[in-house]
């Protein structure tokens, strides 16, 4: 036992707190408002929020495990486990594609042992982040010289992935998981030149793509996914059908104002906004305790996210500089799904605001990018100490 | 540069843009949850209206009532059938709720609502496969509740009903266009309310309709619940009196088809206070039925005007005789006399050689109204006019109602007015100037309503009391009037003998005057307007009663004055009947016996002078059919109802309005068949009533 907690404490030296702080600080928010918020959707479902409670705490303390765990491995940059865990993604994917478990609407579900659910989509971003770093630290010289050929194995195997994902369907799973493999790219070291001109027609094709073709086919369209985007554009016309998630969100919104109603009074949750102690938990935050908590939530996580950037800038090592570029890219287009789905800003694609929301897989996906982030400015640190000692010798 | 460099210079690129990515889904979040809008929608407003639920609580019309509280116009429902043919609906326990036999739908509905078999097919069919519902037309609207729980009896997948507020005008032909309709109109909040439409129901409609209350619920603090009563409609209380106008009615109808006039008006009044107590026109409708509504829309008695002809020469006498230039004994030539060249004929051109004016009077000679027109001077005979009001409205309460037009610039035209022609008026007109030679000298303004009433408090809201307008002669004068009118009736020579009435004394004016139309005044046996004008008992009236009627085709057997009488003298009789049953009927006051021993409350009404009918076994009085601190007429039948069970009373001899309240109490259905009192019941006195058991009783007068 003591050595468990000597344990515990040894690590938690080591780690960078400015990271694991504001991680800490969100998952423990996040307990209570996925307490609060199921307040109701549990009474529909049959269930109680003390249930959502304890699962939610189990997640965060699952979490915690999962970072010291991957804080302490270092078998996660063997070029051999990184493969076979490729394979096994494909396997589970495909699987899914028989057999996936249909939970609210989206068949991203596997059922392991009857036990619990994983989300393959979830495991892949992290899946990403160790592969396409390790791929990149491998051959850093031949994709110098040749981007193309020299990321071949990276394309292929994302693009199959990405569609495996796309056929579930999950679009806001393929478009966070593009969005770090793309991310990724651009810092695998190629002429910077290069990478932004690459974001920027990346960025103006999607603009034109959704504004003048997707917006417009969407007004006549039956397909759910188009029709999400006629909610969007104009979410009022709609507010009793497609459009109802968003209205009420914004309801939620306007309800709270600048400090909320008060803990525990939302009214949206009380039927109006489906999924509040998920893709909605933002909007019954803000609604319980206004923009005050939603501006803390958000300046944490930012801080958080630019210093895992700064951790990347500071690596030397293509491996660790990616991992913490896509870790920061997982955690800002996450948010920004979510927060721009949530506000209007962008269509709802059914994504969770990480540490917040309800939710196993996204929980410990975070924590494992989280434990290699830690890990890496462990190393950082150890290694300036020594580089400071030496010239101190 | 090396890859490094590179990775570093996007890894300072992320730092920025996920920076602002942040910052701008902050600005967000402050934006709306700041100015509370999006897209020019005000949220504020939007959840206000979503949580807030608001449901109309609909304000129950007011009732018209007659004199003693007999409905005239009351609430009720009808229905509307309507058969679902759309396969997709089902009820919560999976049964059909679209047609599943369309052949047995027809049957039924054929042998209950008027449409055939065949039509009902048929409708049944649409072309159109995709057709959700089908209704019925008019036969499948305004059903009673009784025809809706037959045809529901049947228990007939698809087949379903709306129910809708209407307006029961019990009575069908009883005043329709004086007590008016109501025409359901849906508002801008989706409701349907009933609007009068004409007559009371319209003059009135703002009483009547009451005001909607509100119930507002807040889903999410039911401390912001707010209610507002609805606030029903007030009654409006006529002075007309059921029997009299269901007689009057009656013998409206009868000479109506036997004589076809063009127009018919009948007005009885109390001479003393001024109320209507009965008023008729033909042509009219079935306010029940609707059927006739289209043929006549106007109130005649209040909105036409007329030339009224010889009952003019009742206040051409007065205005004589008041101001003092009436000699009834002098003598004039009568049969024909010229006016500025210009030849006033009698009825009799020939006429009946030198007479007196006395005699010309109960002749009604119009050369002998010229005469005392001339007499008097024109200026006089005109301030007589605008003394007995006539061209003045009498602010009946009627909308359009006509001040009426005299022509008076020449001699011949003045002499005319005097015999009543070449002045228009309205029937009312008439009542207000005729009050004054029946009431002493003091003219009466003429009323319909008595009174408006809290339907909720019973408290009396208005009153109408008896309105003394202006005394255009002495009670002399009118005195002397009304000895010259029996001389109409009673004397040899009189024309006016057909309104003699056994018991009392009647002072009468008949009239026949040319009718004009556009092309001057009509000629031919048809054309013209008879009227007549009575006071009953003569030296001291207690109803006035005048009736109209133009163009009549007279059967050959009849005159004009014989047709008329047969409304006249019935009617009259059975006012001054009831007038001495009032006599004894003085008022009692309802105590309050509910909660009191069955035995103590029977004794204490009977010994007021109620007749008191105790329903059921019990013991204590739960329930009393006249609410405590009314005012109700000596003898009146006041219904029991006890904590045990109920059983049915002996209806035997028992009239509508009883029959009525029992039903409202027990809460039982019942068919009433006739009219006047029961004599018959389907169901045996002092049997206990089973639930839904309906007990047909059958009245005759």
């Amino acid at each position: 036992m003591r050595t468990i907690i000597k344990l515990l404490y040894d690590t938690f030296k080591k780690l960078d707190l400015f990271v694991f702080i504001p991680f800490f600080i969100l998952s423990i928010f996040g307990i209570v408002m996925v307490y609060s918020a199921s307040s109701d959707i549990a009474i529909q479902n049959g269930g109680s929020p003390m249930g959502y409670l304890v699962k939610q705490t189990f997640f965060f303390i699952l979490s915690l495990i999962t970072i010291m765990f991957i804080f302490h491995a270092n078998f996660l940059r063997s070029t051999k486990v990184i493969a076979t865990f490729g394979m096994l993604i494909i396997i589970m994917l495909v699987y899914l594609f028989f057999f996936g478990k249909s939970v609210n609407g989206a068949a991203g579900w596997i059922s392991v042992l009857g036990l619990f659910n994983i989300q393959p989509s979830e495991i892949t971003k992290f899946y990403f982040i160790i592969f396409i770093a390790n791929h990149v630290d491998h051959h850093q010289g031949a994709i110098v010289h040749h981007w193309m050929r020299g990321m071949m194995n990276i394309y292929v195997y994302s693009a199959l992935v990405l569609i495996l994902i796309l056929i579930q369907p999950d679009i806001g799973g393929t478009a966070i998981n593009a969005g770090i493999i793309f991310v990724m790219l651009l810092a695998s070291g190629i002429r910077w030149q290069r990478a932004v001109g690459f974001a920027a027609s990346i960025i103006t094709i999607l603009f034109l793509v959704f504004f003048c073709i997707l917006v417009p086919v969407s007004k006549h369209s039956s397909i759910y996914a188009l029709q999400r985007i006629v909610a969007f554009t104009d979410p009022f016309a709609y507010s009793h059908g497609i459009g109802q998630q968003l209205v009420n969100s914004y309801y939620a919104l306007s309800n709270g104002g600048f400090f909320g109603v008060g803990l525990g009074n939302s009214i949206q949750k009380n039927g109006y906004l489906p999924e509040p102690n998920t893709d909605f938990i933002m909007s019954i935050i803000a609604e319980e305790l206004g923009f005050f908590a939603i501006a803390i939530v958000m300046i944490l996580l930012t801080f958080m996210v630019c210093r895992i950037i700064v951790i990347g800038i500071r690596s030397d090592d293509a491996y660790s500089a990616l991992v913490c570029y896509g870790t920061a890219t997982y955690l800002t287009i996450q948010m920004l799904f979510n927060v721009g789905g949530v506000t209007g800003l962008l269509p709802i694609t059914g994504v969770t605001f990480p540490f917040i929301s309800y939710g196993g897989s996204s929980m410990v996906t975070l924590s494992c990018c989280l434990g290699l982030v830690l890990r890496i400015s462990y190393h950082q640190k150890l290694l300036r100490n020594r580089l400071i000692n030496k010239e101190g010798l | 540069m090396g890859p490094k460099v590179n990775r570093k210079i996007v890894g300072e690129g992320l730092f920025f843009i996920f920076a602002i990515i942040f910052i701008v889904m902050i600005g967000r979040f402050f934006y709306i949850s700041t100015f509370k809008t999006v897209k020019g929608v005000s949220l504020t407003k939007m959840t206000r209206s979503l949580y807030t639920q608001t449901n109309v609580i609909k304000a129950q019309r007011g009732n018209i009532y007659d004199a003693s509280g007999q409905p005239l116009a009351e609430n009720t429902s009808n229905y509307s059938i309507y058969v679902v043919l759309n396969k997709q609906q089902h009820g919560l326990d999976g049964q059909p709720l679209y047609m599943t036999n369309k052949n047995k739908i027809a049957h039924v509905l054929s042998n209950n609502i008027s449409i055939s078999y065949r039509n009902a097919l048929h409708i049944l069919s649409p072309q159109n496969k995709d057709t959700f519902q089908v209704e019925f037309g008019n036969a499948g609207k305004n059903l009673s509740l009784t025809t809706k729980q037959k045809i529901e009896s049947y228990h007939l997948n698809g087949v379903h009903f709306t129910k809708q507020d209407a307006r029961l005008y019990p009575n069908g032909v009883f005043a329709s266009n004086l007590i008016g309709l109501v025409t359901p109109e849906t508002g801008k909040n989706g409701l349907t309310n009933l609007v009068g439409e004409m007559g009371l129901e319209r003059e009135f409609n703002q009483e009547l309709s009451g005001k909607n209350g509100f119930h507002q619920t807040d889903k999410n603090n039911s401390a912001l619940d707010k209610t507002t009563p609805a606030k029903n409609g007030d009654n409006v209380y006529t002075t007309l009196d059921y029997r009299l106008q269901t007689l009057l009615e009656n013998q409206m109808a009868t000479v109506n088809n036997e004589a076809h006039p063009s127009n018919m008006n009948a007005v009885l009044m109390n001479a003393k206070t001024g109320k209507i107590l009965a008023a008729s026109q033909r042509p009219t409708f079935n306010a029940m039925t609707g059927k006739g509504i289209g043929s006549i829309w106007r109130n005649t008695i209040v909105q036409d005007l007329y030339e009224p002809g010889s009952t003019m020469k009742i206040f051409t006498m007065a205005a004589s005789i008041n101001s003092g230039h009436y000699n009834g004994n002098d003598i004039y030539q009568s049969g024909r006399y010229s006016v500025d060249g210009k030849i006033i004929p009698d009825w009799d051109p020939n006429g009946w050689g030198k007479i007196t004016y006395n005699k010309g009077f109960a002749l009604s000679s119009n050369v002998a109204m010229a005469h005392l027109e001339q007499q008097m001077s024109a200026s006089t005979w005109m301030s007589y006019i605008k003394k007995f009001q006539f061209l003045q409205s009498t602010n009946s309460g009627i909308d359009n109602e006509p001040l009426g037009n005299v022509q008076f610039t020449y001699p011949i035209e003045q002499a005319n007015t005097a015999f009543g022609q070449g002045i228009q008026v309205t029937v009312m007109q008439m009542m207000r100037a005729l009050s004054a030679v029946a009431n002493n000298g003091k003219m009466l303004k003429p009323r319909f309503v008595s009174k408006i009433v809290n339907s909720n408090t019973h408290q009396v809201i208005k009153n109408y009391p008896k309105e003394v307008v202006g005394t255009p002669i002495s009670a002399n004068t009118a005195s002397e009037v009304r000895k010259h009118m029996e001389d109409v009736v009673y004397k040899p020579y009189g024309i006016g003998s057909d309104y003699k009435m056994t018991g009392y004394k009647v002072a009468a004016k008949t009239g026949t005057a040319q009718t004009s139309g556009s092309a001057g005044y009509e000629s031919g046996n048809d054309s013209y307007l008879y009227s007549v004008a009575g006071m009953v008992p003569a030296n001291n009236p207690k109803y006035v009663m005048y009736i109209t009627m133009k163009k009549p085709v007279l059967p050959g057997n009849k005159t004009a004055t014989q047709l008329m009488a047969e409304i006249f003298k019935p009617v009259m009789r059975r006012a001054l009947q009831e007038n001495s049953n009032y006599i004894s009927n003085y008022e009692l006051n309802t105590p309050n016996v509910i909660s009191d021993q069955k035995n103590k409350a029977v004794n204490q009404l009977n010994h007021l002078g109620f007749k008191s009918i105790v329903i059921g076994k019990g013991q204590i009085i739960t329930k009393q059919s006249i609410n405590a601190k009314s005012k109700v007429k000596n003898g009146s039948r006041i219904i029991l109802m006890t904590n045990g069970v109920s059983t049915v009373p002996n209806f035997n001899g028992w009239n509508e309005q009883s029959i009525k309240s029992y039903q409202k109490i027990s809460n039982t259905n019942i068919k009433v068949i006739g009219h006047g009192s029961a004599y018959q019941q389907s169901v045996e006195p002092n049997k206990s009533i089973l639930d839904n058991q309906q007990i047909v009783i059958k009245l005759k007068s």
